[in-house]
């Protein structure tokens, strides 16, 4: 039984050691961390975000980004000053924010929008 | 910065240690004693940590000084509680030592312990922000729990996770997990660092082996120690599933001190702190899971039961001191469950004819029958599998009927089935997507149970030891026989 056993980790081992080398960080949340940071850079810690896309809802998408923007929260329905665009492809901004009602507030790298609600 | 990252880690192994050096006898080779006390210790002190963390924020604001304050003040009490009340009654263990070639058992176990390791090591070195859980609910709760304002509060606020769909919104979760991160990351003044998160799973993951071979230990001696430490390290789903950083492997430790405990209770006659001890494992394992929750009332019962059938002395004192462990923690989760937590998160869309039209499907109790039966397969690795290692045992070994039917076994075993039971009630009347919830769930509800499944089957199983005596007098008889058939020419 004890080398039964001793098999069973060792082969679990060698098999788990081939996965971590070919799927590493299978969410990519190290890139949404980093892709994210300025957001977290330029708000209070506290700051309830509302949130745009150019995709359609994607659960893994949205708690990936709302690890990343943590302790900022995502919001829904909440009052809120702030929206985060999160782009899948370059566009206008611009245009995109104004077609929700928002008003561009900075552009940052990799697809990342901040935009304002104008009127609050 | 890593000075103050190894105190903040280093605390709860010294409280916890603390705590239970003052409730547990001194179990004597002393190896197996301190093995016992440091691992149940750390899961202890974790659990005490997070309660004092949650408790001072509640009571007194986000202040690091007085998360502090608090903390030195509970490691004080544990000190002097140790000095003063420390158990001085030595309990001498059953089995004795190693001897000739049975050394090869302890040197394999520690062969699979230090693979194992390593494993834990690369995979959180691939994967640091550990599984889908773990950003999703447990480390992100604890981000925010970790806030020095008013905004600690968003952890079991309605709107988290709101966008992602009802099935991802868990704000009414328990809070130890969490909470002992946010405890740490708000020490370190830095919620992004995913040493303290892996240093969690890592100590769940090695304090539970460590409670199963010190547990064994004390019960039933070193080779079924060391024979129910490889079964844990040999199941393939425990070391994945100890890299991922969820919940469900501090549950399972806690299932496990219970039933440890439990049987200690049972089998000492004087030693009152194990009766505490027990109870605060019931308290941790309800402020760790939901599933916990109806542990700690399952297993509750159970022992209750069992302490009725077994006719044992002092039962109203040992209900007064289970209660004494168990009751502040399970007031905090009470609490936090009836004034805190977001109604209906996680079961909001469960209502009664929901629950009735899914009861009444027989094609989902299929459904749930077949993924448990690919989950357990999955529990190994073709024929390295844990259930295929206890037959193994429970054949060479053997089953001694009347340790089958001790009321402590029994109440150990109502209290693993009628949870699992409960797991399955869940599972059929969900009102999310059956297959998306046994997919995503099922697997990591097992692993809740299979720490104390495997303690469960090594403490009823007779030793080596055990089968040795046995088998002695029998072969001197098969001997003799021999000799007086060559004798008469026979």
């Amino acid at each position: 039984m004890a080398l039964l056993s001793l098999y069973g980790t060792i082969e679990f081992y060698s098999e788990q050691l081939e996965r971590n080398r070919t799927l590493k960080d299978p969410y990519r949340i190290a890139i949404q961390m980093e892709r994210l940071e300025p957001i977290r850079r330029e708000l209070p810690p506290n700051t309830p975000l509302g949130y745009v896309s150019d995709v359609a809802p994607d659960s893994a998408i949205i708690l990936t980004t709302q690890f990343a923007v943590a302790p900022m929260l995502l919001v829904g329905k909440a009052p809120h000053e702030w929206v985060l665009g999160n782009f899948t492809k370059p566009q206008n901004y611009a245009e995109f924010g104004r077609a929700h009602g928002l008003t561009m507030f900075k552009e940052f790298r990799n697809g990342v929008v901040l935009y304002r609600q104008p009127h609050k | 910065m890593m000075l103050v990252l190894g105190l903040t880690l280093l605390s709860p192994l010294i409280v916890g240690y603390l705590i239970a050096r003052s409730l547990l006898p001194a179990y004597k080779p002393a190896w197996a004693g301190v093995l016992l006390t440091t691992s149940l210790g750390a899961g202890l002190g974790v659990g005490a940590l997070s309660f004092v963390f949650f408790l001072t924020r509640l009571l007194v604001g986000p202040s690091t000084a007085a998360a502090l304050t608090s903390e030195l003040l509970l490691a004080g009490i544990s000190g002097a509680a140790c000095w003063v009340t420390r158990n001085r009654e030595e309990v001498k263990i059953p089995g004795g030592t190693p001897s000739g070639w049975s050394w090869l058992l302890p040197a394999a176990l520690l062969v699979a312990a230090s693979m194992a390791l390593a494993l834990f090591l690369d995979t959180s070195a691939a994967d640091p922000y550990g599984n889908w859980d773990a950003w999703a609910i447990w480390n992100l709760r604890a981000k925010l729990l970790a806030q020095q304002d008013s905004s600690w509060r968003n952890a079991f606020s309605t709107a988290l996770n709101q966008l992602a769909g009802a099935g991802a919104t868990h704000g009414d979760y328990p809070l130890l997990l969490s909470g002992y991160i946010a405890r740490c990351w708000s020490l370190l003044g830095s919620v992004d660092d995913t040493t303290v998160p892996i240093a969690v799973a890592g100590l769940f993951s090695f304090a539970t082996v460590g409670l199963m071979v010190g547990g064994l230990a004390v019960l039933r001696g070193w080779s079924a120690a060391t024979l129910g430490g490889m079964v844990l390290l040999g199941t393939a789903a425990f070391l994945l599933d100890s890299s991922w950083q969820f919940a469900d492997v501090p549950l399972g430790f806690y299932y496990l001190a219970v039933l440890i405990l439990f049987f200690l209770v049972m089998g000492s006659q004087s030693t009152s702190g194990l009766h505490v001890l027990a109870g605060l494992a019931l308290g941790c394992a309800a402020w760790t899971k939901d599933e916990g929750m109806l542990f700690a009332l399952v297993a509750g019962g159970s022992f209750l039961a069992s302490l009725l059938v077994s006719r044992k002395t002092g039962r109203n004192k040992t209900l007064v001191l289970l209660a004494a462990g168990a009751l502040p923690a399970l007031a905090i989760v009470l609490y936090f469950k009836i004034f805190l937590a977001p109604k209906g998160s996680s079961w909001g869309p469960l209502t009664l004819s929901v629950a009735l039209h899914n009861l009444a499907n027989p094609s989902r109790y299929a459904r749930i029958l077949r993924a448990i039966w690919d989950e357990v397969l999955q529990l190994g690795t073709g024929i390295a599998h844990p259930l295929i290692y206890l037959t193994i045992l429970a054949i060479c070994l053997g089953v001694p009927r009347d340790r089958l039917r001790q009321p402590v076994v029994v109440a150990s075993c109502a209290a693993l089935l009628i949870t699992f039971a409960g797991y399955c009630f869940m599972y059929t009347v969900t009102p999310y997507s059956l297959d998306w919830q046994l997919g995503t769930s099922l697997g990591r509800l097992l692993i809740q149970l299979v720490p104390s499944g495997i303690f469960l089957c090594m403490a009823v199983f007779r030793t080596a030891e055990e089968t040795a005596i046995q088998a002695a007098p029998s072969g001197r008889k098969s001997e003799k026989k021999r000799a007086a058939k060559s004798r008469t020419g026979r």
